[in-house]
C-alpha cells in the first residue's frame, strides 16, 4: 500500500511551494512533463512590481532565481530550466506523465487516489490532498512569442508585452475553444497584422492554455482542497501561498503528534 | 466473451463483461498522433473511414511538433506526408525558420488537414483500458475532461510511440538490447532565439527505461536542469513539452526484422516501404552491442554508411490480433535494426502505410495478416509511399556535401579488396571480405606478410570479422604499439585502429591478449595520448570501452580467467576515477553518463556471468 502525508495535483508552483515547507511524507503528481508550466508554457508573463512574499521560503526561492538573472529581469520562458534544476536538487517525489483518474474518500479519513501513467492504474493512499491544477476558468487565454520586433496591440482580445528581443501577445479564447480552434485564431490573427509589422514573425506558440481564475479556493471535503495556482498574479506569489497552506498542513501534522 | 482488459501495478488483468456499451462508434481509432499517428489519422480520414485520433497532448505531430525535432534526417522520400509538408510553404512568411522547421507553423498545418480530412481528434485524452473480444480489440476506455468512457472500433493502430495498447493488450514485445538492457538516449530540446531566427537545438541528455514513471520523471527534471545556463546570444523560448525519445517497446509482430536478418540478406520482397538510413547508434559504446553489429561498427568502421531496410506488412501486425496494427518506431524489428528505422520521414510513412492497411481490411473484411500484398501495393505505390527510388542499397550519402553521395559498390576481386585494405579507408573492403566469406580468406591471409603496414593491420581485422584467428598476432602488435590512427571512411564516428583490434581481440575471444589488454587499461598515461575535443576524449574512450568489452569476451569464452578479469576491472573501474580521463563534463552530459556505463556494465556482467559456468 503506497502512503503518504500529502498528495499534490499539478505539478504547479502553488505544489512546489508546499511541498518545500511540508514535512510530511509528499507526492507531486501531473500528466505534463515540466513543472510551473502553469505560468511558464502558458507563455503568461508579469511583473513582480508590487510583490510582496510572506514567507522565508518564498523569499529563498526568489532568491534562488536572483542568483540566476531570473528575477530582475523577468522573462518567463526561460524559467523551466532553473524550476527543473531546483526540484531535481531537492530530490522532491514527483511523477509526471500521469494522470489521475480518480479520487474516493474511504471511512477512515484516508483517501484512495486512482492513477494511471505507463504502469497501468495504481492506487496511492493519503490523509491529505491539495489540487492545485485550474478548475472551471473565468478566462482562457492562448499566447504566442513573436520575434523582430516590438509590437502594440492591433486587436481587442490581444494584449502585448514586450521584453527582451520578444514580444509576448496574449490572445483570449472562448472558454469553451479547443487548442485546435485556439490556434487557428492566433495564427489568424497573426496572419491578419498590419503591415508594418510584417518582419515581425511567430517564435512559438503556447503548448498549455493561461487559465485565469476568480476564486482562490475550494473545500471539496475534509482533507482534500483545491487552491488553485493561476489565481495569484504571479508564479512567485503563488509559490508564496503554497508555502503559507504548507505551513498550515506542517500544524495540523504537529497536532496529529507526527 | 468480452473482456476488459487493462494494465494495474504493471500486471495485465481481465474482466469479463456482459457487453461494451460505447457512447461512440468509429471504423478506425488511432491512439497517438504523433509523427505516424497524424498521418495515418489524415489517410484513414482520406479514405472515408469514420476515424478517431486520441492524443495524450495538445497538438498533433509528436516528436516533430511538440519535441521539436522538426528537420528530416534521411528517411525516404514520397507519400502523404510529402503533401502534407507542401502545404507548409504558404506558411513561411509567418516564422523566421525554414517553413518545414518550424514545430509551431506545423502544428497549425496539421490541425488543418486533419479538420478537412474529416477525422475527430480528442487531445488530452488518454486510453486507459481496451475490450477484447477473442482475437479482436472491439473498443477502447478514454480519459478526458476528467470523466471516462468507452469507444467502440473496427480496426485500432497504435501510434503511441512506446506501443503503449500492445503492451495493455499483453503483445509479446522486447525493450532495449544487447546483453546490457542497452537503449538508445533520449534528447530534450530546447528552441531559442539567435541573430533574430528560431532554432531547435537537442543534444542527447542521457538513457532511461521510460517504463519506470518514478525514474524517467527524475531524469526528464535532471535533463531540463541541463539547460539552466545562459548562452551568449541565445533567448531561451521553451524547453519542448515533449521528451525526444529514440526507443520504446517493440512489437513481435507477425514478422520481426532483425540485423542478423538483414545482414544475411533475409529480407521480403513484398515491402510496403523502405525505410533509409545510417544505423544511427547514439553514443560510441558500440563496444559493447551485439556481434554482428560490433563487425560492421566497430571493426569494419561501416558507421555512417546509408542502409535500405525493405519493410514487411506483417512488421505492422500484431499476431496476437486480427485488428491491431503497430504504426511508428514500436513496430516489430529488433533494438539494432531499430536504429535505422525511426527516422522521421519513414515513421510519417508507416502511418500512411497503416491506414491503408486498415482500409484493405475493411473493405474486403478480412483479417490484417490476411491482408493480400497484390491489393495494399498498388496504392501504397500510387502516392508514393512505396517507391522503388527509395530502394538505394547501400550508400555514402551525406546531408551537407553532394560530392560525398555515392553507392557502395562491394569488391568482388582480390586486387581491388587489396587496394582498398592497403589505405587508410578500408572499410568497404573489409565489410567485402565478409561477404565473400571463407573464399577470401587465402589472400588476406598471405597478405599478413606483405610488409605493407596498412595492408597487414587491415587484413588481420578483416580475418578477425570472418571469426579467422590467423592475424591475431598482428592485432595485438597494433594494440602493444598504441596504433592509435583514426580511420578516413565516414564523414562521422570513424574508429580507431587500435578500438577496432581490441574489439577483434574479443571477438576471436583472444586469450593471449590479456595483458596487452590490461596493459593499456592500468596504464596511467594513455589518455593523455588522445587529442580532448568540448571536454570528451572520444579516442581514449573507444579504446576503453573496447578493451573492457574484449576481456568480458574473453572470460566468457575461457572461464579460468574470469576471475583474474573480474578482480582488475573492479580494481581500475569501481572508483570511478576513471570517468575525468574520458570526460570533464558534469554528471548531467551525456559523455560521462556513457563513461560511467563502463563500470555499470562491468557489475552487469559480472552478476549475470553470461555464458560462464
Amino acid at each position: 500500500m503506497k502512503k503518504y502525508d500529502l498528495i499534490l495535483l499539478g505539478a504547479t508552483f502553488l505544489s512546489l511551494g508546499i511541498a518545500d515547507v511540508y514535512t510530511g511524507k509528499t507526492l507531486i503528481i501531473d500528466s505534463k512533463t515540466k513543472p510551473g508550466y502553469e505560468y511558464i508554457d502558458a507563455f503568461h508573463n508579469f511583473s513582480l512590481n508590487n510583490t510582496r512574499l510572506n514567507t522565508q521560503k518564498g523569499v529563498d526561492f526568489a532568491e534562488y532565481l536572483n542568483s540566476f538573472d531570473l528575477y530582475s529581469n523577468v522573462y518567463i520562458p526561460e524559467w523551466t530550466a532553473y524550476v527543473s534544476k531546483w526540484i531535481y536538487e531537492k530530490s522532491m517525489s514527483i511523477l509526471l506523465l500521469t494522470d489521475v483518474l480518480e479520487v474516493q474518500k474511504l471511512d477512515n479519513r484516508l483517501f484512495k487516489v486512482i492513477i494511471f501513467n505507463s504502469n497501468g492504474r495504481q492506487e496511492l493512499y493519503t490523509k491529505q490532498i491539495v489540487d492545485t491544477r485550474t478548475k472551471s476558468p473565468n478566462k482562457k487565454y492562448l499566447n504566442a512569442l513573436v520575434c523582430g520586433g516590438n509590437v502594440d496591440s492591433f486587436d481587442s482580445a490581444m494584449s502585448v508585452v514586450n521584453c527582451c528581443d520578444i514580444s509576448i501577445i496574449e490572445v483570449e479564447i472562448p472558454i469553451d475553444y479547443t487548442y485546435t480552434r485556439a490556434r487557428e485564431r492566433v495564427v489568424n490573427l497573426w496572419q491578419s497584422r498590419p503591415a508594418k509589422y510584417d518582419m515581425v514573425k511567430l517564435a512559438a506558440i503556447a503548448d498549455v492554455f493561461y487559465e485565469e481564475v476568480n476564486v482562490d479556493a475550494v473545500e471539496v471535503t475534509a482533507g482534500y482542497k483545491e487552491v488553485y495556482s493561476t489565481y495569484y498574479s504571479n508564479p512567485l506569489t503563488a509559490f508564496d501561498k503554497g508555502c503559507k497552506i504548507g505551513g498550515e498542513l506542517n500544524d495540523k501534522l504537529c497536532a496529529e503528534g507526527r | 466473451m468480452i473482456n476488459f482488459v487493462q494494465k494495474v501495478d504493471n500486471s495485465i488483468t481481465y474482466t469479463p463483461v456482459e457487453a461494451m456499451s460505447s457512447s461512440e462508434q468509429f471504423d478506425v481509432v488511432v491512439v497517438g498522433v504523433g509523427t505516424a499517428g497524424a498521418v495515418a489519422t489524415i489517410v484513414s480520414a482520406n479514405k472515408k473511414l469514420k476515424t478517431l485520433g486520441i492524443e495524450r497532448l495538445g497538438a498533433a505531430g509528436g516528436t516533430i511538433t511538440m519535441s521539436g525535432i522538426c528537420g528530416y534526417y534521411f528517411g525516404g522520400r514520397g507519400g502523404e506526408y510529402e503533401k502534407i509538408d507542401k502545404r507548409l510553404k504558404e506558411l513561411a512568411p509567418l516564422t523566421t525558420q525554414r517553413y518545414y522547421a518550424s514545430p509551431d507553423i506545423r502544428k497549425y498545418n496539421l490541425d488543418r488537414i486533419i479538420d478537412e480530412s474529416g477525422a475527430v481528434i480528442k487531445y488530452e485524452c488518454i486510453v486507459t483500458g481496451i475490450y477484447i473480444d477473442d482475437r479482436r480489440i472491439v473498443g477502447v476506455r478514454v480519459l478526458s475532461n476528467g470523466k471516462e468512457s468507452d469507444i467502440s472500433l473496427k480496426i485500432l493502430i497504435d501510434a503511441t510511440g512506446d506501443g503503449d495498447i500492445c503492451d495493455m493488450a499483453n503483445c509479446a514485445m522486447s525493450f532495449g538490447g544487447n546483453k546490457y538492457g542497452d537503449i538508445s538516449p533520449f534528447s530534450v530540446v530546447r528552441t531559442v532565439l539567435c541573430n533574430g531566427v528560431v532554432h531547435n537545438f537537442n543534444c542527447d541528455n542521457g538513457k532511461v527505461d521510460q517504463r519506470d514513471v518514478e525514474q524517467f520523471s527524475k531524469e526528464l527534471l535532471r535533463a531540463q536542469s541541463y539547460y539552466a545556463k545562459k548562452t551568449k546570444g541565445e533567448l531561451p523560448l521553451r524547453i519542448n513539452c515533449l521528451p525526444g525519445i529514440r526507443e520504446g517497446r517493440l512489437l513481435y509482430g507477425e514478422e520481426r526484422l532483425t540485423l542478423e536478418d538483414f545482414f544475411e540478406g533475409n529480407l521480403t520482397n513484398k515491402p510496403v516501404m523502405y525505410a533509409y538510413s545510417d544505423l544511427d547508434k547514439h553514443g560510441d559504446d558500440s563496444a559493447f552491442d551485439i556481434d554482428i553489429f560490433r563487425r560492421w561498427h566497430v571493426m569494419s568502421n561501416m558507421g555512417a554508411i546509408n542502409v535500405t531496410v525493405p519493410i514487411s506488412m506483417g512488421c505492422l501486425i500484431a499476431k496476437e490480433y486480427d485488428n491491431l496494427i503497430a504504426a511508428g518506431r514500436c513496430l516489430s524489428v529488433d533494438h539494432e535494426m531499430q536504429f535505422c528505422v525511426r527516422m522521421n520521414r519513414d515513421m510519417q510513412k508507416l502511418g500512411e502505410v497503416a491506414a491503408i492497411m486498415a482500409f484493405i481490411a475493411l473493405q474486403n473484411g478480412v483479417a490484417l495478416k490476411d491482408i493480400e500484398y497484390d491489393k495494399l501495393e498498388p496504392l501504397l505505390r500510387e502516392s508514393g509511399c512505396l517507391s522503388e527510388e527509395n530502394n538505394k542499397g547501400f550508400m555514402f550519402d551525406s546531408w551537407s556535401d553532394k560530392s560525398f553521395i555515392r553507392k557502395v559498390e562491394w569488391l568482388k576481386d582480390v586486387d581491388s579488396i587489396n587496394h582498398h585494405l592497403a589505405t587508410n579507408q578500408p572499410a568497404v573492403a573489409i565489410w567485402s571480405c565478409k561477404l565473400l566469406g571463407d573464399k577470401i580468406k587465402p589472400a588476406l591471409r598471405a597478405n599478413l606478410l606483405s610488409g605493407n603496414d596498412y595492408l597487414v593491420k587491415h587484413s588481420a581485422l578483416a580475418l578477425a570479422v570472418l571469426d579467422d584467428p590467423t592475424g591475431a598476432p598482428v592485432l595485438r602488435r597494433i594494440i602493444e604499439q598504441r596504433d592509435r590512427e583514426e580511420l578516413k571512411d565516414m564523414r562521422k564516428g570513424n574508429r580507431t585502429r587500435i578500438s577496432m583490434a581490441l574489439c577483434a581481440v574479443g571477438m576471436l575471444k583472444d586469450k593471449d591478449s590479456i595483458n596487452t589488454i590490461k596493459a593499456l587499461i592500468s596504464d596511467p598515461k594513455e589518455h593523455t595520448a588522445y587529442c580532448i575535443n568540448s571536454n570528451y576524449r572520444r579516442g581514449y574512450y573507444l579504446a576503453v570501452s573496447s578493451a573492457v568489452a574484449a576481456l568480458f569476451d574473453i572470460a566468457d569464452a575461457h572461464p579460468e580467467t574470469g576471475k583474474e578479469i573480474e578482480k582488475f576491472l573492479e580494481e581500475q573501474f569501481s572508483d570511478g576515477k576513471y570517468i575525468s580521463k574520458i570526460t570533464t563534463a558534469d554528471s548531467n552530459d551525456s559523455h560521462y553518463i556513457d563513461a560511467k556505463n563502463i563500470y555499470n556494465n562491468i557489475c552487469i556482467w559480472k552478476d549475470k556471468k553470461f555464458n560462464r559456468s
